[in-house]
Protein backbone atom coordinates (compact mmCIF):
# COMPACT_ATOMS: atom_id res chain seq x y z
CA UNK A 1 0.00 0.00 0.00
CA UNK A 2 2.78 2.04 0.63
CA UNK A 3 4.50 1.42 -2.05
CA UNK A 4 1.36 2.49 -4.03
CA UNK A 5 1.01 5.42 -2.46
CA UNK A 6 5.18 6.50 -3.03
CA UNK A 7 4.35 5.54 -6.51
CA UNK A 8 1.38 7.43 -7.36
CA UNK A 9 3.06 10.44 -5.79
CA UNK A 10 6.11 10.30 -7.52
CA UNK A 11 3.82 10.07 -10.58
CA UNK A 12 1.81 13.65 -9.68
CA UNK A 13 4.75 15.04 -8.76
CA UNK A 14 5.95 14.63 -12.48
CA UNK A 15 3.01 15.70 -13.89
CA UNK A 16 2.07 18.93 -12.01
CA UNK A 17 6.43 20.36 -11.96
CA UNK A 18 6.59 21.93 -15.05
CA UNK A 19 9.72 21.43 -17.36
CA UNK A 20 12.56 23.92 -17.00
CA UNK A 21 13.06 24.83 -20.56
CA UNK A 22 15.91 26.97 -22.18
CA UNK A 23 15.58 29.82 -23.60
CA UNK A 24 12.27 29.92 -25.44
CA UNK A 25 11.59 30.57 -28.64
CA UNK A 26 9.76 27.29 -29.16
CA UNK A 27 6.79 26.47 -26.81
CA UNK A 28 5.43 22.91 -27.89
CA UNK A 29 3.74 23.43 -31.23
CA UNK A 30 4.27 27.57 -31.34
CA UNK A 31 7.59 28.85 -31.92
CA UNK A 32 7.92 32.49 -32.64
CA UNK A 33 8.36 32.58 -36.96
CA UNK A 34 7.99 36.29 -37.80
CA UNK A 35 10.68 37.05 -40.57
CA UNK A 36 10.31 40.37 -42.73
CA UNK A 37 8.91 44.09 -41.92
CA UNK A 38 5.53 44.59 -40.54
CA UNK A 39 4.38 48.15 -40.30
CA UNK A 40 1.35 49.78 -39.02
CA UNK A 41 -0.56 52.21 -40.96
CA UNK A 42 -1.35 54.28 -37.69
CA UNK A 43 0.91 57.16 -38.30
CA UNK A 44 0.69 58.82 -34.84
CA UNK A 45 2.54 55.87 -33.10
CA UNK A 46 6.34 56.40 -32.06
CA UNK A 47 6.90 52.72 -33.54
CA UNK A 48 6.31 52.32 -37.25
CA UNK A 49 6.54 49.19 -37.43
CA UNK A 50 9.17 45.90 -36.66
CA UNK A 51 12.12 44.12 -39.01
CA UNK A 52 12.18 40.35 -37.61
CA UNK A 53 15.21 38.52 -39.03
CA UNK A 54 14.46 34.63 -37.27
CA UNK A 55 18.37 33.73 -38.49
CA UNK A 56 20.33 36.46 -37.03
CA UNK A 57 17.86 36.56 -33.92
CA UNK A 58 17.55 40.46 -34.70
CA UNK A 59 14.62 42.81 -33.74
CA UNK A 60 14.49 46.29 -35.56
CA UNK A 61 12.07 48.82 -34.01
CA UNK A 62 11.47 51.21 -36.87
CA UNK A 63 11.02 54.59 -35.40
CA UNK A 64 8.35 57.19 -36.62
CA UNK A 65 9.90 60.70 -35.76
CA UNK A 66 6.73 62.18 -36.70
CA UNK A 67 4.60 60.15 -34.08
CA UNK A 68 3.84 61.01 -30.41
CA UNK A 69 2.41 57.91 -29.10
CA UNK A 70 3.82 54.65 -27.20
CA UNK A 71 6.57 57.05 -26.14
CA UNK A 72 7.35 55.02 -22.77
CA UNK A 73 8.49 52.01 -25.20
CA UNK A 74 10.78 54.23 -27.06
CA UNK A 75 11.88 55.80 -24.34
CA UNK A 76 12.44 52.29 -22.57
CA UNK A 77 14.38 51.04 -25.15
CA UNK A 78 16.18 54.79 -25.23
CA UNK A 79 17.33 53.80 -21.66
CA UNK A 80 18.55 50.37 -22.24
CA UNK A 81 20.61 51.56 -25.31
CA UNK A 82 22.49 53.98 -23.05
CA UNK A 83 22.78 51.83 -20.25
CA UNK A 84 24.22 48.85 -22.25
CA UNK A 85 25.34 45.24 -21.23
CA UNK A 86 28.23 46.10 -19.36
CA UNK A 87 26.55 48.66 -16.86
CA UNK A 88 23.62 46.10 -16.52
CA UNK A 89 24.96 43.39 -14.97
CA UNK A 90 27.23 46.76 -12.79
CA UNK A 91 24.27 47.42 -11.62
CA UNK A 92 21.72 44.50 -11.21
CA UNK A 93 24.11 41.49 -11.00
CA UNK A 94 27.24 40.85 -9.04
CA UNK A 95 28.99 37.93 -9.94
CA UNK A 96 31.32 38.12 -6.78
CA UNK A 97 28.08 38.16 -4.50
CA UNK A 98 27.94 34.41 -3.61
CA UNK A 99 24.52 34.59 -2.21
CA UNK A 100 22.59 31.91 -4.08
CA UNK A 101 19.77 33.99 -5.50
CA UNK A 102 22.37 36.15 -6.76
CA UNK A 103 24.18 33.39 -8.20
CA UNK A 104 21.40 32.08 -10.14
CA UNK A 105 20.41 35.50 -11.08
CA UNK A 106 23.92 35.64 -13.23
CA UNK A 107 23.97 32.03 -14.22
CA UNK A 108 20.41 32.05 -15.96
CA UNK A 109 21.49 35.93 -17.13
CA UNK A 110 25.15 34.26 -18.69
CA UNK A 111 22.74 31.63 -20.31
CA UNK A 112 20.44 33.81 -22.28
CA UNK A 113 22.85 36.57 -23.03
CA UNK A 114 26.62 35.22 -23.07
CA UNK A 115 28.57 36.05 -25.84
CA UNK A 116 32.34 35.13 -26.61
CA UNK A 117 33.74 38.76 -27.12
CA UNK A 118 37.25 37.57 -28.82
CA UNK A 119 35.48 34.94 -31.20
CA UNK A 120 32.69 37.86 -32.16
CA UNK A 121 35.78 40.20 -33.18
CA UNK A 122 37.83 37.54 -34.79
CA UNK A 123 34.88 36.69 -37.11
CA UNK A 124 33.82 40.44 -37.36
CA UNK A 125 37.67 41.50 -38.57
CA UNK A 126 37.37 38.83 -41.24
CA UNK A 127 34.21 40.41 -43.01
CA UNK A 128 35.45 43.66 -42.89
CA UNK A 129 35.83 45.04 -46.41
CA UNK A 130 37.65 48.13 -48.01
CA UNK A 131 35.72 51.08 -47.97
CA UNK A 132 33.62 49.77 -44.73
CA UNK A 133 33.38 52.70 -42.26
CA UNK A 134 33.52 52.12 -38.72
CA UNK A 135 29.52 52.49 -37.73
CA UNK A 136 29.42 49.77 -40.50
CA UNK A 137 31.59 46.91 -38.28
CA UNK A 138 29.98 48.63 -35.41
CA UNK A 139 27.10 47.37 -36.74
CA UNK A 140 28.23 43.93 -37.27
CA UNK A 141 29.65 43.28 -33.99
CA UNK A 142 26.16 44.61 -32.17
CA UNK A 143 24.37 42.16 -34.53
CA UNK A 144 26.30 39.35 -33.27
CA UNK A 145 26.03 40.95 -29.33
CA UNK A 146 23.06 41.00 -27.06
CA UNK A 147 21.81 44.33 -26.20
CA UNK A 148 19.94 47.01 -27.71
CA UNK A 149 21.91 50.12 -29.96
CA UNK A 150 20.09 52.86 -31.14
CA UNK A 151 20.08 53.87 -34.62
CA UNK A 152 19.11 57.03 -36.48
CA UNK A 153 15.65 55.70 -37.67
CA UNK A 154 15.96 52.37 -35.85
CA UNK A 155 16.59 50.27 -32.45
CA UNK A 156 18.26 47.31 -32.99
CA UNK A 157 17.59 44.63 -30.54
CA UNK A 158 20.03 41.74 -30.63
CA UNK A 159 19.98 38.66 -29.43
CA UNK A 160 16.79 39.07 -27.73
CA UNK A 161 15.17 36.49 -25.51
CA UNK A 162 11.90 35.52 -26.49
CA UNK A 163 9.48 33.09 -25.24
CA UNK A 164 5.56 32.40 -24.52
CA UNK A 165 3.78 33.12 -21.52
CA UNK A 166 -0.47 33.20 -21.27
CA UNK A 167 -0.61 33.52 -24.84
CA UNK A 168 1.73 36.53 -25.33
CA UNK A 169 5.26 36.93 -27.13
CA UNK A 170 7.81 38.01 -24.35
CA UNK A 171 10.50 40.31 -25.59
CA UNK A 172 12.89 40.26 -23.43
CA UNK A 173 16.68 42.48 -23.94
CA UNK A 174 19.07 42.75 -21.43
CA UNK A 175 16.82 40.73 -18.59
CA UNK A 176 14.08 43.42 -19.34
CA UNK A 177 10.27 42.84 -20.88
CA UNK A 178 10.44 45.36 -24.14
CA UNK A 179 8.01 44.07 -26.07
CA UNK A 180 5.03 41.65 -26.35
CA UNK A 181 3.36 40.43 -29.17
CA UNK A 182 -0.42 38.38 -29.32
CA UNK A 183 -0.13 34.80 -30.02
CA UNK A 184 -1.35 34.28 -33.78
CA UNK A 185 -0.49 31.44 -36.00
CA UNK A 186 -1.24 34.19 -38.83
CA UNK A 187 2.58 35.30 -39.88
CA UNK A 188 1.12 38.15 -42.29
CA UNK A 189 -0.05 40.38 -39.39
CA UNK A 190 1.01 40.58 -35.77
CA UNK A 191 0.01 42.66 -33.25
CA UNK A 192 1.31 44.10 -30.31
CA UNK A 193 0.30 44.93 -26.31
CA UNK A 194 -1.15 47.70 -27.57
CA UNK A 195 -4.18 46.38 -29.71
CA UNK A 196 -1.85 48.21 -32.59
CA UNK A 197 -1.37 45.75 -35.87
CA UNK A 198 1.22 45.39 -38.29
CA UNK A 199 0.74 44.23 -41.22
CA UNK A 200 3.88 42.42 -43.15
CA UNK A 201 5.09 44.06 -46.08
CA UNK A 202 5.98 42.25 -49.13
CA UNK A 203 9.43 41.54 -50.06
CA UNK A 204 10.90 43.56 -52.81
CA UNK B 1 83.56 108.52 -63.10
CA UNK B 2 83.61 109.53 -59.25
CA UNK B 3 79.69 109.32 -59.82
CA UNK B 4 79.94 105.74 -61.30
CA UNK B 5 81.84 104.91 -58.83
CA UNK B 6 80.00 105.67 -56.22
CA UNK B 7 76.59 104.22 -58.40
CA UNK B 8 78.41 100.87 -58.15
CA UNK B 9 79.39 101.06 -54.71
CA UNK B 10 75.56 102.16 -54.04
CA UNK B 11 74.38 98.95 -55.93
CA UNK B 12 76.88 96.63 -54.73
CA UNK B 13 75.92 97.18 -51.57
CA UNK B 14 72.30 97.05 -52.29
CA UNK B 15 72.85 93.60 -53.62
CA UNK B 16 74.38 92.59 -50.23
CA UNK B 17 72.25 93.57 -48.02
CA UNK B 18 69.69 91.66 -50.36
CA UNK B 19 71.66 88.71 -49.90
CA UNK B 20 71.80 89.14 -46.11
CA UNK B 21 68.16 89.49 -46.01
CA UNK B 22 67.66 86.58 -48.02
CA UNK B 23 70.24 84.25 -46.51
CA UNK B 24 68.83 85.37 -42.82
CA UNK B 25 65.35 84.32 -43.97
CA UNK B 26 66.45 81.00 -45.03
CA UNK B 27 68.02 80.36 -41.61
CA UNK B 28 65.03 81.65 -39.60
CA UNK B 29 62.85 79.18 -41.72
CA UNK B 30 64.73 76.37 -41.71
CA UNK B 31 64.94 76.67 -37.52
CA UNK B 32 61.49 77.12 -37.84
CA UNK B 33 61.03 74.22 -40.09
CA UNK B 34 58.22 72.03 -38.81
CA UNK B 35 58.01 68.05 -38.26
CA UNK B 36 54.74 66.16 -38.90
CA UNK B 37 55.18 62.87 -36.81
CA UNK B 38 53.27 60.51 -34.81
CA UNK B 39 55.47 60.55 -31.93
CA UNK B 40 53.93 61.99 -29.11
CA UNK B 41 56.96 64.01 -27.47
CA UNK B 42 56.10 63.61 -23.91
CA UNK B 43 54.79 60.69 -21.28
CA UNK B 44 53.34 61.21 -18.35
CA UNK B 45 50.63 62.67 -16.21
CA UNK B 46 50.33 67.06 -16.78
CA UNK B 47 48.36 68.54 -13.97
CA UNK B 48 46.53 72.22 -14.08
CA UNK B 49 45.97 73.34 -10.75
CA UNK B 50 43.93 76.32 -11.66
CA UNK B 51 40.25 76.53 -10.90
CA UNK B 52 39.07 77.91 -13.82
CA UNK B 53 40.82 76.18 -17.01
CA UNK B 54 38.75 73.60 -19.17
CA UNK B 55 41.37 71.17 -19.03
CA UNK B 56 42.36 69.47 -15.63
CA UNK B 57 44.68 66.84 -16.75
CA UNK B 58 46.35 65.53 -19.41
CA UNK B 59 48.14 61.94 -19.79
CA UNK B 60 50.63 61.31 -22.61
CA UNK B 61 50.74 57.72 -23.15
CA UNK B 62 53.19 57.83 -26.06
CA UNK B 63 53.41 54.26 -25.91
CA UNK B 64 50.24 53.86 -27.53
CA UNK B 65 50.02 57.55 -29.09
CA UNK B 66 47.13 58.47 -27.10
CA UNK B 67 46.55 61.45 -24.28
CA UNK B 68 43.76 60.91 -21.77
CA UNK B 69 42.28 64.81 -21.88
CA UNK B 70 40.39 64.83 -18.29
CA UNK B 71 38.25 68.65 -18.16
CA UNK B 72 37.60 70.52 -15.30
CA UNK B 73 33.90 69.57 -14.03
CA UNK B 74 33.65 72.38 -12.54
CA UNK B 75 34.68 74.66 -15.77
CA UNK B 76 31.79 77.21 -16.89
CA UNK B 77 33.63 78.79 -19.61
CA UNK B 78 34.08 78.85 -23.94
CA UNK B 79 34.43 75.02 -24.08
CA UNK B 80 36.89 74.08 -26.74
CA UNK B 81 37.33 70.01 -26.38
CA UNK B 82 33.32 69.25 -26.56
CA UNK B 83 33.15 71.25 -30.09
CA UNK B 84 35.67 69.14 -31.01
CA UNK B 85 34.42 66.07 -30.27
CA UNK B 86 31.08 66.64 -31.70
CA UNK B 87 32.75 67.79 -35.16
CA UNK B 88 35.65 64.97 -34.71
CA UNK B 89 33.43 61.73 -33.35
CA UNK B 90 32.91 60.59 -37.26
CA UNK B 91 35.99 59.10 -38.00
CA UNK B 92 34.89 59.12 -41.90
CA UNK B 93 35.02 63.00 -41.77
CA UNK B 94 37.41 63.71 -44.65
CA UNK B 95 39.50 66.99 -44.26
CA UNK B 96 41.67 67.76 -47.77
CA UNK B 97 45.56 67.27 -46.77
CA UNK B 98 47.13 70.71 -46.60
CA UNK B 99 48.50 71.26 -50.07
CA UNK B 100 52.07 72.61 -48.30
CA UNK B 101 52.78 69.07 -46.84
CA UNK B 102 55.92 66.84 -48.47
CA UNK B 103 54.17 63.36 -49.48
CA UNK B 104 55.40 61.94 -46.12
CA UNK B 105 53.41 64.34 -44.26
CA UNK B 106 50.40 63.95 -46.53
CA UNK B 107 50.63 59.65 -45.98
CA UNK B 108 50.10 59.99 -42.66
CA UNK B 109 47.35 62.58 -42.75
CA UNK B 110 45.55 60.54 -45.53
CA UNK B 111 46.62 56.93 -42.73
CA UNK B 112 44.76 58.63 -40.22
CA UNK B 113 41.51 59.42 -42.28
CA UNK B 114 41.36 55.87 -43.80
CA UNK B 115 42.60 53.63 -40.97
CA UNK B 116 43.03 49.83 -41.98
CA UNK B 117 39.82 47.93 -40.34
CA UNK B 118 40.52 44.58 -40.80
CA UNK B 119 43.98 45.25 -39.35
CA UNK B 120 42.85 46.89 -36.40
CA UNK B 121 40.11 44.68 -34.93
CA UNK B 122 42.12 41.59 -35.94
CA UNK B 123 44.89 42.98 -33.65
CA UNK B 124 41.92 44.09 -31.00
CA UNK B 125 40.99 40.06 -31.11
CA UNK B 126 44.56 39.31 -30.41
CA UNK B 127 44.73 41.31 -27.03
CA UNK B 128 41.34 40.79 -25.69
CA UNK B 129 39.62 37.71 -23.85
CA UNK B 130 36.39 35.60 -24.69
CA UNK B 131 34.84 37.61 -21.34
CA UNK B 132 36.30 40.74 -22.12
CA UNK B 133 33.28 43.43 -21.82
CA UNK B 134 32.14 44.70 -25.33
CA UNK B 135 32.77 48.51 -24.17
CA UNK B 136 36.17 47.38 -23.28
CA UNK B 137 36.93 45.75 -26.81
CA UNK B 138 35.24 48.88 -28.44
CA UNK B 139 37.82 50.75 -26.46
CA UNK B 140 40.71 49.28 -27.43
CA UNK B 141 39.86 49.97 -31.27
CA UNK B 142 39.27 53.62 -30.32
CA UNK B 143 43.19 53.53 -29.09
CA UNK B 144 44.05 52.65 -32.32
CA UNK B 145 41.50 54.15 -34.68
CA UNK B 146 42.35 58.38 -35.28
CA UNK B 147 39.85 60.48 -33.18
CA UNK B 148 38.68 62.25 -30.06
CA UNK B 149 36.47 59.94 -28.08
CA UNK B 150 34.74 60.58 -24.95
CA UNK B 151 36.21 58.23 -22.88
CA UNK B 152 32.76 56.68 -21.05
CA UNK B 153 33.04 55.26 -17.24
CA UNK B 154 32.91 51.45 -16.98
CA UNK B 155 34.29 49.08 -14.44
CA UNK B 156 36.66 51.49 -12.66
CA UNK B 157 36.85 51.56 -9.40
CA UNK B 158 36.16 54.89 -9.55
CA UNK B 159 34.31 56.04 -12.76
CA UNK B 160 35.93 59.06 -14.19
CA UNK B 161 33.64 61.59 -15.96
CA UNK B 162 34.93 64.50 -18.55
CA UNK B 163 37.20 62.04 -19.75
CA UNK B 164 37.91 62.24 -23.67
CA UNK B 165 40.44 60.22 -25.56
CA UNK B 166 43.33 62.30 -28.29
CA UNK B 167 43.99 58.89 -30.48
CA UNK B 168 46.70 58.50 -32.73
CA UNK B 169 47.05 62.81 -33.34
CA UNK B 170 49.41 64.02 -35.72
CA UNK B 171 51.93 66.11 -34.09
CA UNK B 172 53.61 69.27 -36.18
CA UNK B 173 56.72 70.40 -33.65
CA UNK B 174 58.32 73.74 -34.07
CA UNK B 175 60.71 73.91 -31.42
CA UNK B 176 59.30 73.50 -27.79
CA UNK B 177 55.77 74.25 -29.95
CA UNK B 178 53.63 71.02 -29.94
CA UNK B 179 50.46 71.06 -31.93
CA UNK B 180 48.35 68.05 -31.32
CA UNK B 181 45.82 67.73 -34.47
CA UNK B 182 43.18 65.53 -35.72
CA UNK B 183 42.25 65.78 -39.69
CA UNK B 184 44.10 68.82 -39.64
CA UNK B 185 41.74 69.96 -36.77
CA UNK B 186 43.81 71.58 -33.72
CA UNK B 187 43.29 69.90 -30.40
CA UNK B 188 45.74 71.02 -28.40
CA UNK B 189 48.61 73.54 -28.58
CA UNK B 190 51.24 73.25 -26.10
CA UNK B 191 54.45 74.60 -25.23
CA UNK B 192 57.12 72.80 -23.02
CA UNK B 193 60.21 73.50 -21.23
CA UNK B 194 63.45 72.46 -22.00
CA UNK B 195 63.21 69.17 -19.62
CA UNK B 196 59.79 68.63 -20.35
CA UNK B 197 58.26 69.70 -16.61
CA UNK B 198 55.87 71.80 -17.93
CA UNK B 199 53.53 72.71 -20.36
CA UNK B 200 51.64 75.88 -20.90
CA UNK B 201 48.66 75.96 -23.48
CA UNK B 202 47.31 78.72 -25.46
CA UNK B 203 46.02 80.58 -22.88
CA UNK B 204 48.97 80.57 -20.95
CA UNK B 205 47.66 77.55 -18.48
CA UNK B 206 50.47 75.64 -17.10
CA UNK B 207 50.49 72.01 -16.52
CA UNK B 208 53.09 70.55 -14.34
CA UNK B 209 54.27 66.74 -14.84
CA UNK B 210 52.89 64.92 -11.06
CA UNK B 211 53.49 61.31 -12.30
CA UNK B 212 55.11 59.02 -14.97
CA UNK B 213 52.09 56.88 -15.16
CA UNK B 214 47.76 56.39 -15.03
CA UNK B 215 47.94 53.25 -13.36
CA UNK B 216 44.30 52.80 -14.11
CA UNK B 217 44.70 53.35 -17.88
CA UNK B 218 47.86 51.89 -17.69
CA UNK B 219 46.42 48.25 -16.66
CA UNK B 220 43.44 48.46 -18.69
CA UNK B 221 45.63 49.08 -22.13
CA UNK B 222 48.71 46.58 -20.73
CA UNK B 223 45.97 43.84 -20.12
Amino acid sequence: MLKRIAVFSLLLITLVTPSTANAQTEVGAQSFNYDGVYLTQENDRLIKGFEFDKDQELIKVIVNHQGDRNRERIDLLHQLSVQGMDLYVLSNLNPTDTSEKMQENFQEFQKRYSYDTKAIYQEVSQLIEPGMKREDVTFLLQERIPGVYQHQDFYLISQPYIYLSQNLWIVEALGTRVLRFELSNDLEEITDDFGVSYLREDDN
Amino acid sequence: MKKLLNFKALYLGFLSLLSVIFISSNSVMHAQESSLTTDIPFSGVYVNQEATSEIKELYFYADQKVVLISLNPDYTGLETIFPLYSALNNPELVVTPQKNHDAEAEALVLNQIMPDYAQIYAAVAEEITPSTPFAEAELRVNFKVPGLYRLEAFNWSTPRSHNYILSQPLIESQGQDHFFNMYNLPVLALTSNLNDETLVNERGQIFEKTADTLPELDALIDQ
